[in-house]
């Protein structure tokens, strides 16, 4: 398995393999977009007030390690929170093209 | 003559008008203005409407309408209906109000123009209230409206010439700002209108017809621009000198310096794309030097680099700001009028083909892994960078005109229509919960997004984006892009140089790679595709893609190309669901405290103890009862498996014994339905 074969899988599941490239690369880039943007929305919902805060200052004066260690200690399963952000958007968009 | 504040004098001889003239002119100009002021007034009082308050049953009418709206002409109707509409300037952050109407009118000047493109919409961004109507919605419905228009024209005016004649006929037409406070025309009465605004107007982003003298129309034109386009010029103003700042053109002194000459109102409006004297200078010395400068500091452990940020930022910072200017070039800020007065129009046929053949190969060999120090000349990867972005915006112009049948374009519609409405619904939500602080940490992440999705090569997006829509399937490899965007987040907001930020970043990355290796976990070809991903679109955004394949001899991240491992499965790690319990206390508790043993059989039922949550319940009971083969899945479908049972919870907690009615809150004591549940 490499990382071709893993998009042609997902062509497959997502009933793609007909379309043109472009629309093909389409596709998987705004289904990155829609898993970044509720990634990152999941990460700021997680967040309280007073974190969001510290957090904002830090990006504002470029530290970026210590978001990387406070989003480390408040999010230790964020692979899995993005596996599951990732099974959900894909599940999604199936289930809108069925309906 | 009115250009130097001359003021002129009626009774001159060479007058060409006599002062019985002017005086009927006066008068009829007079009787024609307090007319346009009745006449917007009364419409104004009827149609505008103040703005409701976040929170309120017609803020929601508002978004949901503004949301749902199918075309251009029903979200404007949205919009138009409000006075004092919130405004939060996308780039800025900064909160104005301005009028529907004038918003509309705004709108509509655009769509005249006919540079006007998806791509330059993001240089008018606006984010009403932090929902993203205008970066999404509305720019989706102008992108569409200005296609139709394209395809429209193309039969027409636009194989002829590919030009549009902006005349006076046409202009007229649109309608001023309803509440323009039309005040007796100075010009008329010898005092001429100030330089300020002329300058301003000559340089505005609204297309304006070009008269041959000045006159009454000019005068009422200036007025309009002028008012319509204050808080726009402003907006755009800061818009560009944050994008200036977030580009590298100018240092972060630079950028507080005109920020504070904007908001005092003495900065002049022409200066919008300036590149600043320092940036300049660098640009013509940052050559061997500072290449060698990137060089050494590149050649150092990650340790080194992080704690030597404040050199980075002093030698390399202009080099990589004159690169990122390379790279990325100015951007089109469309609306130029030609000095006929007539504006180009975009073609879309076909472009000549560019060095792609190189950059295939250049992202070809990295993914394959067979770079091996291949010696790319940093012009070479720039170029490909640059050839990657436009061949990018080619393609989502083809893409728009793609010849798929109704019927594929529909499905495709119906499944992201299915996403947005479910990621729109978080955003909403999380929208209502969050504070100050946290709607500002979310107009940064919007902020990085947008970065990221303005200055990511096209091949490099859609590697991501095909690397994060699989990583659900094989189970966590995709960290790595997310934190590559979180730190792209912080290189938009650019407290650091961007040098320093990837630098920072790079040594996140190693250290969490190096980790995976030292926990004697086996790194799949995925993963490490991922890994590559991340690293390729740091170094892209930073500019150091160059000096990143150079490096790639000493870094650990060589591993990510070169290393050749046999294909294996995904480790299975144990997850930690993030279902919250705030009521759930369990102290005593062991830390992986075992439910009890359940059998499932029609009406199973599962009394709650103490350090469960409904996520480890159901985990166990298909785990242990190997249910519809459970333990035959793979990791991500496992997780989907259970997170699709949460999900039918979640319709009606209740029913399934929940009595919280939240399927994050179970209490100790609760009998559960675990047939219902499991769908027995």
């Amino acid at each position: 398995m490499n990382y071709l074969t893993f998009t042609q899988e997902l062509e497959q599941k997502l009933g793609l393999t007909e379309l043109p490239e472009e629309a093909k690369e389409m596709i998987f880039q705004k289904l990155g977009e829609n898993i970044l943007e509720r990634t990152l929305l999941t990460i700021v919902g997680t967040l309280s007030e007073e974190e969001a805060g510290e957090v904002n200052a830090m990006f504002k004066e470029g530290r970026v390690e210590e978001v990387m260690n406070l989003l480390s200690e408040k999010h230790p399963e964020l692979d899995e929170k993005i596996a599951i952000i990732s099974n959900d958007v894909v599940r999604e968009f199936l289930e809108g093209t069925k309906s | 003559m009115y250009m130097n504040g001359t003021p002129r004098n009626p009774s001159s001889p060479d007058s060409s008008k006599t002062a019985a003239e002017i005086a009927a002119m006066r008068q009829v100009l007079t009787r024609k203005t307090e007319e346009l002021r009745e006449g917007y007034q009364a419409m104004e009082e009827k149609i505008a409407q103040p703005f409701p308050k976040e929170g309120s049953d017609e803020f929601k009418t508002f978004v949901l309408d503004s949301l749902t709206a199918k075309t251009l002409s029903d979200i404007l109707m949205v919009v138009e209906k409000y006075n004092r509409i919130p405004i939060k300037v996308f780039e800025s952050g900064r909160i104005d109000e301005v009028d529907g109407k004038a918003m509309k009118g705004m709108i509509e000047k655009y769509l005249e123009d006919a540079n006007f493109t998806q791509e330059n919409t993001e240089n008018y961004s606006f984010d009403i209230n932090g929902i993203k109507l205008f970066k999404g919605k509305l720019s989706g419905l102008l992108s569409e409206e200005i296609e139709k228009r394209v395809i429209k024209n193309k039969g027409g005016i636009l194989k002829e010439k590919n030009v549009i004649q902006i005349n006076e006929e046409v202009r007229q037409e649109n309608p001023l700002p309803a509440n323009l406070p039309l005040q007796p025309i100075e010009a008329l009465n010898g005092v001429a209108p100030d330089t300020q605004t002329i300058n301003s107007l000559k340089e505005s982003k609204i297309t304006q017809p070009k008269l041959k003298k000045p006159g009454v129309l000019r005068s009422l034109l200036t007025r309009a621009s002028n008012k319509l386009g204050k808080w726009q010029e402003k907006s755009e103003a800061e818009y560009a000198n944050d994008n200036r700042l977030m580009r590298g053109v100018i240092t972060q002194k630079e950028w507080a310096e005109e920020k504070r000459k904007l908001e005092n109102g003495d900065s002049p409006m022409e200066q919008f794309e300036p590149e600043s004297s320092a940036a300049s200078n660098n640009k013509e010395t940052t050559t061997k030097a500072e290449s060698g400068a990137i060089k050494s500091i590149l050649k150092r452990p990650p340790s080194s680099k992080i704690n030597n940020d404040s050199m980075v930022k002093r030698s390399v910072f202009g080099t990589t700001s004159s690169r990122l200017k390379k790279i990325f070039g100015k951007k089109d800020k469309g609306n130029k009028p030609s000095e006929e007065g007539a504006v180009s129009v975009p073609t879309f046929g076909d472009e000549p083909e560019s060095i792609l053949d190189k950059t295939d190969s250049i992202l070809t060999s990295l993914q394959a892994g067979h770079v091996e120090g291949k010696a790319y000349s940093k012009e070479e990867i720039d170029a490909f960078i640059k050839r990657d972005i436009e061949e990018g915006k080619r393609k989502r112009r083809e893409a728009r005109l793609l010849k798929l049948s109704m019927e594929e374009k529909k499905r495709i519609e119906n499944g992201f229509a299915n996403v947005g409405k479910n990621t729109e619904k978080q955003r909403a939500s999380l929208l209502e919960k969050l504070g100050t602080n946290g709607k500002e940490l979310l107009t940064l992440a919007d902020r990085g997004a947008k970065f990221f999705g303005e200055n990511v090569g096209w091949k490099v997006k859609t590697f991501a984006g095909a690397g994060l829509a699989v990583a659900g399937a094989f189970a966590a490899p995709a960290a790595p892009i997310v934190l590559t965007a979180i730190g792209v987040t912080s290189l938009a907001v650019r407290g650091v140089s961007a040098a320093g930020t990837y630098l920072i970043l790079k040594g996140i990355l190693d250290k969490k790679y190096e980790a995976l290796a030292t926990e004697g976990k086996t790194v799949s070809d995925l993963r490490k595709a991922v890994f590559g991903t991340g690293a390729i679109i740091l170094a892209a955004t930073a500019g150091q893609l160059a000096g990143y394949i150079a490096e790639q001899g000493l870094s650990s991240l060589q591993d990510i190309f070169t290393e050749k491992l046999p294909p294996v499965s995904v480790p299975v790690p144990v997850v930690t669901p993030d279902i919250p319990t705030p009521e759930f206390s369990q102290p005593e508790a062991p830390l992986l405290a075992t439910p009890e043993a359940v059998i499932v059989t029609p009406e199973v039922f599962h009394e709650v103890i103490k350090g469960q949550n409904l996520w480890s319940i159901l985990r166990t009971t298909l785990s242990k009862e190997n249910i519809d083969g459970f333990l035959s899945l793979t990791q991500g479908e496992q997780e989907a498996r259970i997170h699709e049972l949460v999900g039918k919870i979640a319709e009606d907690p209740k029913s399934f014994g929940i009595g919280s009615g939240k399927v994050g809150l179970i209490r100790v004591g609760e009998t559960l339905n675990i047939t219902k549940m499991l769908g027995q």
